[in-house]
């Protein structure tokens, strides 16, 4: 079964759209330089855009590695200013790690031009509809739900 | 112990400026063209929006779009900038559905056409890194239709109209 990570971090009005996507690509390069930040860079102003849209406040960017799958979520208005909710501590791994993939949540209705700009910039960092789940994220819930099965048996037992 | 979520207005600022750019995604996706030139220049935008409403001096935000072969105004949206600042009960209010309705109404825009965001101050204005001088193009033969409110928030918010050939 996948690892899972959730992080949420405070956006608007707690700080910008553009300012939360950085804040998420310091976590996910955990303060390094090189060619990854550079990629996830590059693709700020659409990373913005999908965040001042709120898509992630529902749905949440994925990142996934050849280590632990990342899930970020997004705080907005009195939840990001109260910030109880947030959890934007450093990750115990390396979420870029080999192979890695972010797949960005998209309204629907932007979902065209979207994976077109992004495009333009990688190939490693992708936009879905935001009511579709990640194809291992599926499978993720799938396990987690069959481990959250109701024993009745067990608890009605004396 | 109890606790209050308290609102500055740098938080206003932050959720107007990020808020009048999503505003005019939706437009200029809603208008048949590709938002990414604007989206691509986020950081440039979000820099003067955010400078000159924390001073104050942010009067209007416009959205041109245009034809490259003339040069002509094919269309525009105005959002004026309204401050009231210490009004408002801390909601955060954006109506993109009234864009959307009015946007029906207009109709989408030639896919040649071509885009670009101005930004109007009042005199006195710091100047900020990416930004100069400009001007608007002839709104000759345009009426002006207003929205009336679609971005608030404690007071500070933005009027949307649009522009479209009488």
């Amino acid at each position: 079964m996948t690892t899972v990570v959730r992080r949420t971090f405070r956006s608007t009005p707690h700080r910008d759209a553009l300012d939360t996507w950085n804040a998420i690509v310091e976590l996910l390069t955990q303060g390094r330089t090189g060619a990854e930040r550079t990629e996830l860079i590059a693709v700020g102003g659409i990373g913005a855009s999908i965040i001042a849209d709120q898509a992630p406040k529902e749905a949440a960017i994925v990142v996934t590695c050849d280590g632990p799958r990342t899930r970020i979520y997004c705080l907005y208005d009195d939840n990001a200013l109260d910030g109880s909710d947030a959890n934007e501590g450093g990750l115990g791994f390396e979420p870029l790690k080999g192979d890695w993939r972010v797949s960005l949540p998209c309204p629907a209705d932007d979902l065209a031009w979207v994976q077109n700009a992004l495009k333009k910039h990688s190939t490693r960092i992708t936009a879905r509809d935001r009511d579709t789940a990640v194809a291992l994220d599926t499978n993720t819930s799938a396990a987690a739900t069959q481990d959250l099965v109701f024993d009745q048996k067990g608890f009605l037992a004396p | 112990m109890t606790s209050v979520v308290v609102n500055t207005f740098t938080n206003s600022v932050i959720y107007v400026a990020d808020n009048i750019l999503m505003s005019m995604k939706e437009i200029i996706r809603l208008s048949g063209l590709d938002p990414s030139n604007l989206v691509e220049g986020w950081s440039l935008h979000k820099r003067g929006l955010q400078s000159w409403l924390l001073s104050r001096h942010l009067e209007t935000v416009v959205l041109e779009v245009f034809d490259p072969n003339t040069d002509a105004l094919v269309g525009r949206w105005d959002i004026d900038v309204i401050y009231t600042t210490g009004v408002g009960d801390g909601v955060f209010w954006t109506d993109t559905a009234q864009i959307k309705y009015h946007i029906q109404k207009v109709g989408v825009v030639p896919s040649q056409a071509r885009y670009r965001l101005l930004l109007q101050n009042k005199p006195g204005a710091d100047e900020v890194d990416g930004w100069g001088p400009g001007k608007y193009r002839s709104t000759d033969g345009f009426a002006r239709h207003s929205l009336g409110s679609t971005i608030e928030h404690n007071g500070l918010g933005g009027n949307t109209a649009y522009w479209r050939k009488a």
